[in-house]
């Protein structure tokens, strides 16, 4: 009885953790607001650890993180189809955010895209940034004032 | 068909600048563009020098000319519309003046052997066309030469290049003025027909990322840089103005190619070395963050040069 109780526990267990999210990058936007980009944990452990080296590609390319930024875009009821007003960063976890690098499973890929918009159209403007983890994955977004 | 001007060997096409030598009722000449007509239909516009188009009456214009600005009217004579083209029947000849060479403004022809009539030849580019000469930037010099002077197939060019067939680039494009917090202005460029050959090439990100990361191993310190992030945009349009021309015929929408910017956080012990190599593109002493270098590239894998920015206008 006392097992079928742990394994129970266990089962909850796994499924918050499953559920967890961590913040694999946060944006500053002036002085008033920080925008914090979380995906699931289990979402990070999916690729291999990847550094950017001369002929190693990423585990995700530049076309299937924009094609999945579009998809997530049309959902959310926004147009994105002209790229001249898209910026497209491969980027990592900021090196001196050092509190949410503790936060991260060790070992785990913390490169990502992030494609901003930079046009002026006012539907788009600010709300326009999305975050794909190399496992592809949209990340949810949290604002919060930065102080 | 209608002669449309001295010199003109090639006005049968029906396609003409406007801009030549005209006859005048009073007997002189006067070296000016016809641009079109204005809404009083006996009047046109007219370009002299760099001023916009203004009036002039028909009737102040001689006996012949009248036959030309007929044939304008009935369609048979066609203005040239080629986008970029210069046809300022004044374009200056001589050293190109110092601000034009950084007008990021001026648009040219494609660099090509240029051959006159006696087998002489040399490269240039067409940087001003009228239907009695063409102007030709050769090196830093702008030479003007009659048509008549000219080879067949330098006038088959000419003419693909006003009927539409061949297009003019512009002499520069630049990314626009960048500087670090405290640091020099700088700006990247590239030649106006690498811009049209980079547009047509389309995204390279993961190549030109591979070509960064090749440059940079390649330095002494390259060990003690660290890509911080690597982002591809589309290159600024090429200037929709024209500088020596009132007309507005730059292409308004031109194809943009990719443009790809890489920072490099530098570990404290390679940041004077940096400066060094890098001396626009390093964050300056003053800099309060992380100090960090910028890399351009594009998507053909060339690693862009920044120049400082020449803050001087005309």
């Amino acid at each position: 009885m006392r097992a079928a109780y742990l394994i129970l526990f266990l089962i909850l267990f796994c499924s918050v953790a499953k559920a967890e999210n961590v913040i694999l990058h946060r944006s500053y936007f002036g002085r008033a607001d920080r925008v914090d980009f979380l995906v699931p944990r289990e979402e990070l452990r999916k690729v291999r650890p990847w550094e950017p080296a001369a002929g190693t590609d990423a585990p995700l390319s530049r076309s299937q993180a924009l094609e999945i930024v579009r998809k997530a875009a049309l959902a959310e009821g926004l147009d994105i189809s002209d790229d001249s007003k898209l910026a497209i960063s491969l980027t990592r976890t900021n090196p001196f955010e050092e509190e949410l690098i503790k936060r991260l499973p060790p070992g785990c890929c913390r490169w990502f895209y992030l494609v901003n918009f930079m046009g002026e159209d006012a539907a788009l403007k600010g709300k326009f940034s999305f975050l794909v983890s190399m496992s592809g994955a949209v990340a949810s977004k949290a604002v919060a004032p930065s102080q | 068909m209608v002669a449309a001007g001295e010199g003109t060997s090639h006005a049968d096409t029906g396609i003409v600048t406007g801009a030549r030598v005209w006859r005048m009722a009073d007997g002189t000449t006067k070296r000016l563009r016809f641009t079109g007509f204005a809404k009083n239909e006996q009047y046109g516009m007219f370009q002299s020098g760099n001023a916009a188009p203004g009036g002039k009456a028909f009737k102040d214009f001689a006996t012949e000319e009248q036959a030309v600005f007929a044939a304008f009217k009935s369609g048979k004579l066609k203005l040239v519309s080629t986008p970029g083209l210069c046809m300022n029947p004044d374009f200056p000849i001589g050293k190109l003046p110092g601000w034009m060479k950084e007008d990021p403004h001026f648009w040219t022809g494609e660099t090509r052997t240029w051959e006159n009539s006696r087998g002489k030849r040399i490269e240039g580019r067409l940087v001003c066309l009228t239907d009695d000469d063409a102007s030709l930037l050769i090196g830093e010099t702008v030479s003007r030469v009659p048509l008549k002077e000219l080879s067949e197939g330098d006038i088959a060019y000419l003419q693909q290049l006003k009927g539409g067939g061949k297009r003019t680039y512009a002499d520069k494009v630049n990314i626009g003025q960048v500087s670090w917090d405290g640091g020099e202005p700088y700006t990247v460029a590239i030649s106006g027909e690498k811009y049209a050959a980079l547009a047509r090439q389309g995204s390279n990100f993961q190549e030109a990322l591979n070509v960064v990361l090749r440059h940079i191993g390649s330095k002494r310190m390259g060990n003690k840089l660290e890509l911080e992030s690597f982002t591809e945009t589309l290159w600024p349009p090429p200037s929709e103005t024209h500088s020596f021309d009132t007309q507005k015929t730059v292409p308004q929408r031109e194809q943009r190619p990719y443009l790809y910017v890489a920072e490099f956080l530098i570990q404290q012990s390679a940041e004077t070395e940096a400066r060094l190599v890098w001396p626009l593109q390093t964050t300056p002493k003053s800099w309060g963050g992380p100090p960090t270098l910028q890399i351009y590239v594009a998507a053909d894998g060339s690693i862009l040069a920044a120049e400082k920015a020449n803050q001087a206008t005309p």
